[in-house]
């Protein structure tokens, strides 16, 4: 640290002249602190994979069993939820926030906000596109399915589309849809103020 | 191979120790301008050592320690602020307030010295993030060159904006000044 001018600045006397708090380190709170964050970033990064696999083998026994059973559209249903947890897992891999920010943290002032804006700016498209990615190829995969089933227990498409059980996987995905797209409107909020977005957005 | 781990962590712990002694009342006095509430400071103070700790091991000195440190602190500290939104913002405005509010106190009661640090320290805080911390690092002693680096800036542009800054808080002290003599 060097100061440009031999002169003292009176500012930066008084600035210095603050009563000092000790700062009192503990290494096992802070190793305590930073294991545990380690824990939290790795358990967010596994989170999906989770709840993906089991999901993606019970739908692929689902499709094998409807295949055996001769339901083609029920199989092609459930192979697509397979297939959508799969795309919405390389989606969260590719375009998800990203979990760990250690390195970005040691950027400089600009670098670092350039940094935290695109963040905020790819979590709001996702978040605003969710519809798209996440609910719709599910909620395909999942009609399909039902749909199978319907005709299979001889129901038309009307009484189909009108069943309880369509009717509650639309209002569902029509919920996680509009949740994603509330989010995204407060993350725009965030970017306007950030100077990213136009206030108008 | 658990020994060489047990070594790397305690070369690590010996790093941060001599990092810690170096920046800490350095670090206590910049969180004094992000957080007026004495446990709050603590919190952010935390904040700023876990992510110094965990950096550490990814710091490969590409740039100056004191830059880095520096660079990391301020992230954390405007992260932090950005996390704790906008009601939290109303909240630091009234604690605002009752900072100067006992700054006044002050003036009349005791150390004119005090008084006009707590009143350095909330016109700072009034500052927009990235002038806040251009003065802070300033205030710290960093030269034009030095801050320059901490912000992505260049040093042109840091003077300039230095000068307008102090312009900018020496009419904010003056208006108080005047505002005191007033009533």
């Amino acid at each position: 640290m060097s100061h440009e001018s031999t002169h003292p600045d009176p500012l930066q006397e008084l600035w210095k002249a603050q009563a000092q708090i000790p700062l009192e380190i503990d290494m096992n709170q802070i190793q305590a602190d930073a294991a545990a964050l380690d824990r939290v970033l790795l358990a967010r990064d596994r989170r999906e994979r989770f709840v993906a696999w089991p999901l993606a083998a019970i739908f692929t026994a689902m499709a094998t069993w409807q295949l055996v059973s001769g339901n083609t559209l029920s199989s092609v249903g459930a192979f697509i939820v397979v297939g959508s947890m799969f795309w919405i897992l390389f989606v969260l891999r590719r375009f998800g926030p990203r979990s760990d920010e250690s390195a970005a943290l040691g950027l400089d002032g600009q670098a670092f906000l350039q940094d935290y804006r695109s963040e905020l700016i790819r979590q709001r498209r996702l978040l605003s596109l969710a519809w798209l990615w996440y609910c719709l190829p599910i909620l395909v995969g999942i009609a399909l399915f039902n749909y199978g089933i319907a005709v299979a227990k001889g129901q038309d498409l009307g009484q189909w589309a009108l069943s309880v059980p369509t009717l509650i996987t639309l209002g569902v995905f029509l919920a996680v849809a509009a949740l994603n797209l509330v989010a995204a409107r407060g993350m725009a909020q965030r970017l306007v103020e950030l100077g990213a977005l136009p206030a108008k957005d | 191979m658990q020994r060489r781990t047990a070594e790397t962590t305690e070369s690590r712990t010996g790093e941060f120790q001599e990092l810690v002694e170096a920046f800490g009342p350095s670090l206590r006095r910049m969180v004094g301008v992000y957080e007026f509430d004495r446990s709050l400071q603590d919190d952010l103070v935390q904040e700023i050592l876990v992510a110094l700790w965990r950096g550490l091991a990814l710091f490969r000195g590409e740039s100056k320690l004191s830059t880095w440190v520096y660079r990391v602190a301020h992230n954390v500290a405007l992260k932090h602020r950005r996390c704790r939104g906008r009601a939290r913002d109303r909240q630091a405005e009234f604690e605002s307030d009752q900072l100067a509010s006992a700054a006044n106190r002050v003036d009349v009661d005791a150390s004119a010295k005090h008084s006009a640090i707590d009143e350095l320290k909330r016109h700072i805080a009034a500052l927009p993030a990235p002038e806040r911390q251009l003065v802070v690092l300033h205030l710290e002693g960093l030269s034009s060159t030095e801050i320059a680096e901490v912000m992505g800036l260049s040093s042109t542009n840091v003077s300039t904006r230095l000068t307008r800054v102090r312009a900018k808080l020496g009419r904010a002290s003056a208006a108080r000044s005047s505002k005191e003599t007033h009533s």
